[in-house]
């Protein structure tokens, strides 16, 4: 029995559930169709079981180091079945709020995969759905590269590193971006000996490059064993993995991790059928969020625009408002994106690489280690920088790494989202004492005028 | 006894104030502490009290005058009382002048005014009543609040109408705005509530013609001045009129190669030069002036070559070109050229011409109409040459590099006919250059 709604959103994650619950908030009857469960990648198999063993790695860590703060903590361990267990119930009450939400709002949620049967209908579990509007959601799932070994047993994606419920004594990373380098923050502070093969020259690529090089540094120094311009050739049983670095070499672990990306996920939409327009796996959009067919919109990863929770949700926020006859259209140029390293990385706007092509530009910089917080947080290394347009004072990047960065960049993009100018940040009184001073000190320094340093 | 009113000190920083209305007319009697006037300062506005009982004698400063403190305003006595003395002492001026200074207009009636703090509703006569921290604020924000309306008592204008006269706009906005001299005034928000945001300033720019998108004067002088002096005259006085004709200069190109592999380097301009040379020796009259008495014919070529040189154009002239080879014009022509373009002409180089070239196919031009050279009676007007595909004898399309050379001649001297020989003639010669052995 097919039921029609005025919208209909395919995939439950952070992009399809902020989607609907918009659309069911301005009076659009919706329904979102999810096939595993609700919060997708992020809130499964992504940011928030990372984060939640990151934290636990976290706790451990500072006890191991209670003694430096003038605290006995002795026979520290983890059982990492339990921190599992925890990242597993904080997901899992996550989850439920989302189910609440979801229903508070008044959107109707279908379990099953959905798949097209022609512009406006689709089909789920033996059932027909059919909508006025379609958002297509369906996110991405970690890539795999086509080498021999990528099946032995003990070869991971991300997916599965988060449902372990034990902990390996060594793992090699193939992969030393964002992903790679939270996995390698995770290990190596519960004292598993972690390898990283990075195909590019430094990893972090998409960082600015000055941040990332201090990340390389901070991580060899904990222990962290890390090979750049090493392009991975054949795993072998036992889990060696060849690499070419200037030559042939390799690296043994106990578990072999695999973080070099993500692919969209369409398999059995047949969006073809409905005469969506794709290019090389991706829903091609416009800015309005639009796919080639005009009723039909897509958010999140598959759209290969930014593969970022928060862009999911606000693209999801910006088709909702479009579906309900709005024209917002959506802007990537004030994104923050974070690394949960130790310490945190946290990045808005332009790199100083990428301004100084397009702009003259003036930048500030603070050390970590002249910040008062800092300090008592144990974290000397990393630094706040700022890049600023010369004459007009625009705020067009800022890189932070430092404790708590990531909950810092906010105020950052706010700022550049209000159109504020560097001014306006380094007039800004920063409670004391904060790390979040640090992005003040670098205001400042723009102008030179850096009482702190 | 007179008193003086004086314009009080409310406050350790006031040194002046400013009288908003006087609450008592002229001639009217006050008691001590009854409302008089009210004023207002940078800080308050403020409804004062007489200090003394008695006739209001005179409106010494008038409303919406500004006075330093301790100065006479006003003068309180009894009705005949002579108040020239304290006239002549209100402010150093003498009596006789001072009523101009109470000229100002009468104030609306005050009768209801006495107890309330309300203002005096805005005068017909243009005054604007405004808060002084509304007009401070105002100034700070460079906002003109002649045209606000105020929403404090009586349409007093109170700093949260400035407030909101202010267009919103972001701070980087308002760089940009000031850096490419927008008048925010003018843009239209399209942030959150209107605020301006740099975009808008942006689009306002590209569409707003910035300072530099003016226009300027160029003096009409020298040159520039000849210049147009002698066009206008040339088109006044000749009948002109002009053919158009296609040549092939596939001879004229093997010519030009020829010379170029003997290691002599010829242009085409000078292979025209040389057969508007010997066309002109065939046909006199293309070669000729119109004056009083007649036509003068010229049985010499003093050929002109126009040259554009900086804001301006020249034409050189090479003397007896007919008495000249192909290379001696040549060089003839290049050291002109040379000369004109560095402005070491000598008056005779430039001066007694027959005829005038002028080649703009180095800018791409296929074709172009020249204003003949007067006294002249002919111009010719070369174009580029550009492959072309053309239809040949045996009917078949061919590519070419095919110049169009158009003939501007004066009617009163040259009929149709002749030009078109002559020209036909250039043509010839261009295309079968061994006619010119």
């Amino acid at each position: 029995m097919s039921k029609h709604y005025q919208a209909a959103v395919v995939g439950g994650g952070p992009g399809g559930y902020v989607a609907a619950i918009r659309l069911a908030q301005l009076g659009v009857k919706t329904v979102l169709i999810e096939k595993d469960k609700l919060g997708g990648t992020c809130l499964n198999r992504g940011c928030i079981p990372t984060k939640s063993l990151l934290h636990s790695a976290e706790v451990y860590k500072t006890v191991l180091e209670a003694e430096k703060y003038g605290v006995t903590a002795k026979d520290a361990a983890f059982d990492y079945a339990k921190i599992s267990a925890r990242k597993d119930s904080v997901v899992a009450k996550l989850r439920k709020g989302i189910e609440y939400l979801e229903k508070k709002a008044g959107v109707d949620v279908i379990y099953g995969a959905a798949s097209f049967v022609d512009a406006h209908t689709l089909a789920v579990n033996d059932d027909t759905v059919t909508a006025d509007n379609i958002i297509v959601a369906t996110g991405t799932a970690p890539a795999r590269i086509p080498i021999p070994g990528i099946d032995l047993p003990g070869v991971m994606d991300s997916d599965a590193v988060l449902a372990m419920t034990g902990c390996p004594k060594s793992v090699v990373i193939i992969g030393g971006g964002v992903i790679g380098v939270e996995f390698a923050t995770l290990f190596s502070a519960l004292g598993v000996k972690v390898s990283i093969v990075e195909m590019m020259d430094e990893i972090l690529p998409t960082p600015d490059q000055e941040i990332a090089a201090l990340m390389h540094k901070k991580l060899t120094q904990g222990g962290v064993e890390i090979f750049t311009g090493a392009k991975v050739e054949k795993i072998e049983p036992g889990l060696k993995v060849h690499f070419n670095q200037n030559g042939s070499k390799s690296v043994s672990g106990e578990a072999v991790v695999v973080a070099i990306g993500r692919r969209p996920v369409t398999d059995g939409l047949m969006l073809e059928k409905a005469g969506v327009s794709m290019n090389r796996g991706f829903v091609v959009v416009d800015e309005y969020l639009r796919t080639s067919a005009p009723h039909i919109y897509a958010i999140g990863d598959v759209t290969g625009k930014v593969q970022l929770a928060h862009v999911a949700s606000a693209q999801g926020l910006v088709a909702a408002h479009n579906i309900a006859g709005g024209t917002k259209k959506m802007r990537y140029d004030i994104i923050p994106s974070c690394v949960y390293s130790e310490p945190e990385i946290a990045s808005v706007g332009l790199t100083e690489e990428q301004a100084r092509k397009t702009h003259s530009v003036k930048v500030g910089r603070f050390s970590t280690a002249a910040n008062g917080r800092s300090m008592i947080m144990g974290e000397s290394a990393g630094l706040v920088k700022i890049i600023t347009e010369e004459k007009t004072g625009e705020i067009l990047g800022c890189h932070i790494m430092a404790p708590r960065a990531t909950d810092m960049i906010g105020e950052v993009a706010a700022a550049m989202r209000a159109e504020g100018t560097i001014e306006e940040l380094a007039d800004t009184i920063h409670a004391h004492p904060t790390v979040s001073e640090m992005i003040m000190e670098a205001a400042h320094d723009v102008e030179k005028l850096c009482v702190h340093q | 006894m007179a008193k003086k009113i004086i314009m009080p000190k409310q406050g350790l920083q006031m040194t002046e104030g400013t009288i908003i209305s006087w609450l008592v007319k002229e001639g009217e009697k006050v008691e001590k502490g009854q409302p008089l006037f009210e004023m207002e300062t940078d800080k308050l506005t403020i409804t004062m009290d007489s200090a003394e009982s008695g006739t209001l004698l005179k409106i010494v400063r008038g409303e919406g005058e500004t006075v330093p403190i301790t100065e006479t305003i006003a003068i309180v006595g009894e009705p005949g009382e002579d108040i020239s003395a304290l006239l002549s002492e209100a402010s150093g001026k003498p009596a006789a002048e001072a009523p101009a200074e109470t000229t100002a207009p009468e104030p609306a009636a005050p009768e209801a005014a006495p107890a309330a703090q309300a203002q005096e509703a805005a005068p017909a006569d243009g005054r604007v009543f405004i808060s002084p921290r509304a007009k401070m604020r105002a100034e700070e924000l460079g906002i003109d609040y002649k045209t606000i309306r105020g929403t404090g008592a009586d349409g007093l204008i109170v700093e949260r109408d400035i407030l909101a006269a202010k267009p919103a706009i972001t701070p980087l906005a308002k760089k940009v705005a000031e850096l490419s001299g927008v008048d925010v005034s003018a843009v239209t928000g399209t942030g959150a509530h209107g605020k301006i945001v740099r975009d808008d300033v942006l689009a306002a720019a590209r569409k707003a013609p910035a300072a530099d998108r003016d226009t300027t004067l160029v003096p009409l002088k020298g040159m520039r001045k000849v210049i147009a002096e002698r066009m206008v005259e040339s088109l006044h006085t000749a009948a002109q009129t002009s053919h158009r004709i296609s040549v092939d200069m596939t001879e004229a190109v093997k010519v030009r190669d020829a010379f170029k592999k003997a290691d002599k380097k010829l242009s085409y301009n000078d292979i025209v030069s040389y057969a508007v040379v010997r066309a002109l020796k065939d046909f006199p009259i293309m070669n000729s002036e119109l004056t009083d008495e007649g036509i003068v014919v010229k049985h010499y070529v003093n050929l002109g070559i126009a040259v554009a040189v900086e804001n301006g154009l020249i034409v050189p002239v090479v003397r007896d070109a007919d008495l000249m080879s192909l290379e001696e014009l040549s060089a003839a022509v290049k050291e002109l050229a040379e000369k004109a373009k560095n402005g070491t002409l000598g008056p005779d180089e430039y001066k007694g011409g027959t005829f005038t070239i002028s080649n703009l196919g180095m800018f791409g031009l296929d074709s172009f109409v020249a204003i003949i050279n007067r006294p002249e009676s002919g111009i010719l007007a070369v174009g580029r040459i550009a492959k072309t595909p053309v239809v040949n004898d045996n009917d078949e399309i061919v590519v070419r590099p095919m110049m169009e050379l158009t003939l501007t001649y004066d009617h009163r001297v040259v009929d149709g006919a002749p030009a078109a020989q002559f020209l036909a003639r250039v043509k010839a010669y261009l295309e079968q250059p061994y006619l010119l052995l």
